[in-house]
């Protein structure tokens, strides 16, 4: 074990002590953009991790929604929900909700608290590409990242001069949002800022099922009031440097509905975030340094109507050096190191608490036939005082045989350390709580036969642009719960549970061209099995039982019929059978919904100007994401965004 | 018969002696069709709505809390004679579960009366038929209930909001309130008074029925939870500790005629708190939960609380002593996100039976 780390260790120095061999450089035409290696560049390490972006059009008539609201229709994830602008994490294959790392521009936004995001706080307007990457990326994006990460990743802008775009949307559960951005390119500098406001009272209309006769009732404690500001800066100095900033501020605002047939009223949440970063990027002949820094704060107010009331509140400071080194032609090495200060104070904890962490990180990508065979192998090691943190290696390959297909295949390890209210949440708080580890193995199979829709030279008629068909499996041990302690009433969390996972997912898109109109569908399959495979007391029956909300079968897909500048989308989701009892002897039932949207899309003059609107659950279906927490039925959305000094 | 009689025999084996064999078989035929019948007479242990037969001192009603906020609340009913349980009655009978969080029950007036904490609500059933004959809502938070004797109303005590609720058992209505210092949670009738455990105070207080006024208050201990009274009309409290190491839980006995404590033994160490203090029928013995199941001798002097099972590898929940035969009930909330186990112990300890309820089980309520 001790032989490994100093190999990593060595292989981490390796870029910085040889220097003076004749390299290549890459050959890549130097403009401002591609100058920067993004961070999520470090995707292209991600072999075998299939990943998978959101549609920019559906981005584009969604930049009034949450992240959750997105993703919970376009991205085969099954979200768990509690309501509109109520909390919404994520389980990908089969994992809890800190089993996804969420990386905004490479940076991890999970809370070092919780761990969990809360994907309503995340509006789609900041985002400039969504993309979720299936299968554990420890090796790379360090503890956090075990079934998978949603990568969050901003752009400069596009175009020239100044633009602006200004949005408005409203539905039919009196909500209101407005979206407004400001954006300057420039030769070397460039800048944009973008503010948003949303002012939801979320009335929507439910069956309350633990009622006798299932009455129609209006939701009247969901709202939620919520405005951001995001403000970018992208500046080139000389023909080797760039820089960029920016700052994320957010405050929000959210009534949280009792469940069905809770006396209460509800209670009140207020969350806040500032987040600030940093990067600097150096372009030497050989090598190019990423130095990157960031800085998170936030805070986290809780109240009931019976005044119970927690605050919890953390600071965190990133810092980050990444160095990527083209050894040989066929050789690139990327070495990197991660400094990670926490600061965190909550109500139940007993005193403020302080965590420091860091990881070396370490990649060498062999690429002997471009574009057809690459191989990455890396490596990560991050320390933590008090706690023994593995050092989590991956390998991926990825071979294309034909033009038309590719096969992709991985072998990783994975982990997870427990989060600071695992560790010192009064009562119960367990700080010798061990890391979440485990193995796990992907292999993707892709067929992409035709590259895009607009290709002239292809023949009318119906096509497939790609479908991905990827086969996992994982074993966790050590995955923490919070159990009560043998025959107590207090709750404690324990590395009791071990997981075994593994599926299929399949992810399917393509076409039919017509002269007089384009018709484009995607779906999305996913089946899981993700069970508990050890007996955590005497009389547990959850053994070999499928883990609570997840589904053993979710799928979904998007029809868009385009006829000129008007374009008809209709998604349709199923959903199965979610088990609530970890024995499996209750569950709620499964569903369908179904949406239907219309846009359309003008110029005038200068400018450019979309309309939208939507039926959300089309078919009025009563639905159950969590216990007890109805879903809305159905509700009409519509909103407008105008694109300035922009045509076409 | 006796031709049928020499036919059979040879039909099969000419050894055989004719008459007596098929006067066996014939018998041995009717005893069949009698045992058949009875066996449809077994099944007949349910009504036609799948309600089971219940009659009274044959079994025991298990109330399972459910979860929070998950609406799953549900009866429970365990036939000791056949050992074979039914589920959801509420629910079966009724359309819908009793509510969210059924914290405790009481029989009166030959009716279940179930505390439902977080629907606000007291749901009363019929036992014989799982019929809802009555509720009563907008209770705040309660927790348990106890009407007063020949007066047709009833104190329920609240956890969240400073208040024990006076309700009328006639009219099924709220009708007041008493002011109180926080959590109220046990209540029972001893020494001629009306008494009431105060959790974030540590106190007992006495309520005067006629005025509905806390007249006095006497304190005993951290986090008194439950009471008891024996055939010598002493009182006793346990008390469960305080948060984190509960190592001041004790067993307290109380006169209540005197309103004084007498004795406080403290209960051994376990950094767990204590709950569920019951007392068997015959008055001789005190059980209650730690962790495992303790008993207490009343009998003997200067006895300390001893172990009777051990809840090792288990959760144990609720407990319930059973008065016509002196079983001890006990539940295993396992990981509170699963159906609960029941084990049922005879006064020696043995394991007489075991079967699963629902989600965390926690009261018994013999009947």
């Amino acid at each position: 074990m001790e032989l490994i780390r100093l190999i990593g260790i060595l292989l981490f120095l390796m870029p910085f002590v040889s220097r003076g061999q004749e390299v290549v450089t890459p050959d890549t035409v130097v403009t401002l953009e591609e100058v920067w290696i993004e961070a999520s560049r470090r995707e292209e390490l991600a072999i075998g991790h299939p990943s998978h972006q959101i549609d920019q059009q559906v981005m584009q008539r969604f930049s009034g929604q949450q992240l959750a609201f997105l993703l919970a229709r376009h991205s085969g994830m099954y979200l768990k929900s509690y309501g509109p602008g109520i909390l919404a994490t994520t389980t990908l294959r089969g994992g809890s909700a800190g089993h996804s790392a969420l990386l905004w521009n490479g940076f991890n936004l999970q809370s070092p608290m919780h761990q969990q995001s809360d994907l309503s706080l995340l509006p789609v307007f900041f985002m400039d590409e969504v993309g979720i990457q299936h299968g554990g990326g420890s090796a790379l994006w360090g503890s956090g990242a075990m079934g998978g990460a949603i990568m969050l990743s901003n752009k400069p802008p596009a175009g020239k001069g100044f633009q602006a775009m200004a949005g408005f949307n409203a539905n039919s559960l009196q909500d209101a949002g407005q979206q407004l951005s400001l954006q300057y390119k420039g030769n070397i500098f460039s800048s944009s800022l973008k503010a948003f406001n949303r002012n939801a009272p979320n009335r929507y209309h439910y069956l309350n099922t633990a009622r006798e006769d299932a009455g129609r009732e209006v939701q009247k404690h969901a709202s939620l009031k919520q405005w951001g500001l995001l403000q970018e800066n992208y500046l080139q100095i000389g023909q080797q440097h760039a820089l960029r900033l920016r700052w994320w501020w957010q405050d929000n605002d959210r009534n949280i509905p009792p469940a069905l047939q809770q006396s209460h009223t509800g209670a009140f949440q207020h969350d806040e975030a500032l987040r600030i970063t940093g990067e600097w990027q150096t372009n030497l002949k050989k090598a190019v340094m990423l130095w990157r820094g960031g800085y998170f704060r936030e805070e986290l107010r809780y109240r009931d109507s019976i005044n119970l009331e927690s605050l919890s509140r953390s600071n965190t400071m990133v810092q980050e050096a990444e160095v990527r080194w083209q050894l040989a032609p066929q050789w690139i090495m990327v070495s990197g190191a991660n400094f990670q200060h926490v600061k965190a104070i909550a109500r139940e904890y007993s005193q403020q608490h302080t965590q420091n962490s860091l990881a070396l990180f370490s990649s060498l990508a062999w690429q002997p036939l471009p574009g057809v065979l690459k191989a990455v192998g890396s490596l990560r090691q991050e320390w933590i005082r008090g706690m023994n943190i593995p050092m989590v290696p991956s390998v991926g390959i990825s071979w294309k045989p034909l033009a038309s297909f590719s096969l992709a295949a991985n072998i990783g390890k994975n982990y997870r350390v427990p989060s600071l209210n695992d560790r010192y949440w009064i009562p119960g708080g367990n700080p010798d709580l061990l890391p979440e580890s485990g193995w796990s193995q992907d292999l993707t199979a892709t067929w992409h036969p035709r590259a895009t829709a607009t290709e002239r030279e292809a023949p009318a008629g119906i096509y497939m642009e790609k479908t991905s068909l990827t086969g996992f499996h994982r074993n966790i041990a050590n995955w923490i719960i919070w159990l009560p302690r043998d025959g107590g009433m207090i709750w404690t969390p324990q590395n009791v549970m071990q997981v075994q996972g593994y599926g299929l997912e399949l992810r399917s898109r393509g076409g039919y061209r017509h002269q007089d109109f384009t018709l484009t569908w995607s779906m999305t399959y996913d089946h899981v099995i993700s069970r508990n495979t050890k007996a955590r007391s005497l009389n547990d029956a959850s053994l070999n039982k499928q883990l609570i909300y997840v589904p053993l079968n979710r799928g979904g897909a998007t029809i868009t019929l385009s006829v000129k500048n008007l374009a008809l989308v209709y998604t349709h989701q199923l959903t199965g059978r979610r088990y609530t009892n970890s024995d499996n002897t209750r569950w709620l039932d499964p569903y369908q919904t179904g949406d239907l949207g219309l846009s359309w899309s003008t110029p005038l003059g200068n400018n450019f100007v979309e309309v939208f609107a939507d039926v959300i659950n089309l078919w009025d279906q009563n639905y159950l994401v969590m216990a007890a927490r109805p879903m809305p039925l159905r509700y009409f959305q519509a909103g407008i965004n105008i694109h300035f000094f922009k045509n076409q | 018969m006796k031709k049928l009689s020499t036919t059979f025999n040879r039909s099969i084996n000419g050894s055989f002696s004719s008459s007596p064999l098929l006067k066996h078989s014939l018998k041995g035929m009717m005893l069949i069709l009698f045992a058949m019948t009875l066996l449809s007479c077994e099944k007949e242990d349910i009504d036609d709505d799948g309600y089971p037969q219940v009659q009274q001192g044959q079994g025991v009603f298990i109330m399972n809390e459910g979860n929070f906020t998950q609406v799953n609340a549900s009866v429970s009913y365990y036939n000791k004679d056949r050992k074979t349980s039914y589920h959801e009655l509420f629910e079966l009978v009724n359309g819908e579960t009793p509510g969210d969080l059924l914290q405790s029950v009481i029989l009166h007036d030959d009716q279940l009366w179930m505390v439902i904490n977080n629907s606000a609500k007291i749901e009363i059933m019929d036992p014989a038929t799982g019929q809802r004959t009555g509720a009563i809502t907008e209770l705040g938070s309660p927790r348990y209930m106890l009407p007063l004797q020949a007066m047709d109303k009833a104190y329920v005590s609240d956890l969240y909001t400073n208040q024990v609720h006076i309700i009328d058992l006639t009219t099924l209505e709220l009708t007041g309130h008493i002011p109180f210092n926080g959590w109220s949670e046990a209540l029972i009738e001893a020494g001629n008074k009306v008494i009431v455990s105060g959790m974030t105070s540590g106190m007992l207080y006495s309520i005067d029925p006629q005025t509905d006024q806390i007249t006095d208050s006497l304190l005993v201990g951290d986090y008194p939870e439950s009471m008891v009274v024996d055939d010598q009309d002493m009182l006793w409290v346990l008390c469960q500790g305080a948060y984190p190491d509960y190592n001041t839980a004790s067993l307290v006995k109380v006169d209540p005629a005197s309103w004084e404590v007498l004795n406080t033994i403290m209960l051994p160490p376990k950094g767990l708190p204590w709950s569920r203090l019951r007392i068997s029928a015959n008055s001789q013995q005190l059980f209650f939960l730690g962790g495992d199941i303790y008993t207490f001798d009343l009998l003997a002097a200067g006895t300390t609380p001893e172990l009777f099972v051990s809840g090792e590898g288990m959760a144990l929940y609720g407990l319930g002593v059973d008065p016509y035969n002196n079983d001890v009930y006990v539940s295993d909330a396992i990981d509170f996100n699963q159906q609960g186990r029941i084990m049922r112990y005879t006064a020696a300890g043995t394991l007489e039976d075991a079967f699963d309820a629902r989600n965390i089980p926690s009261g018994f309520l013999f009947y």
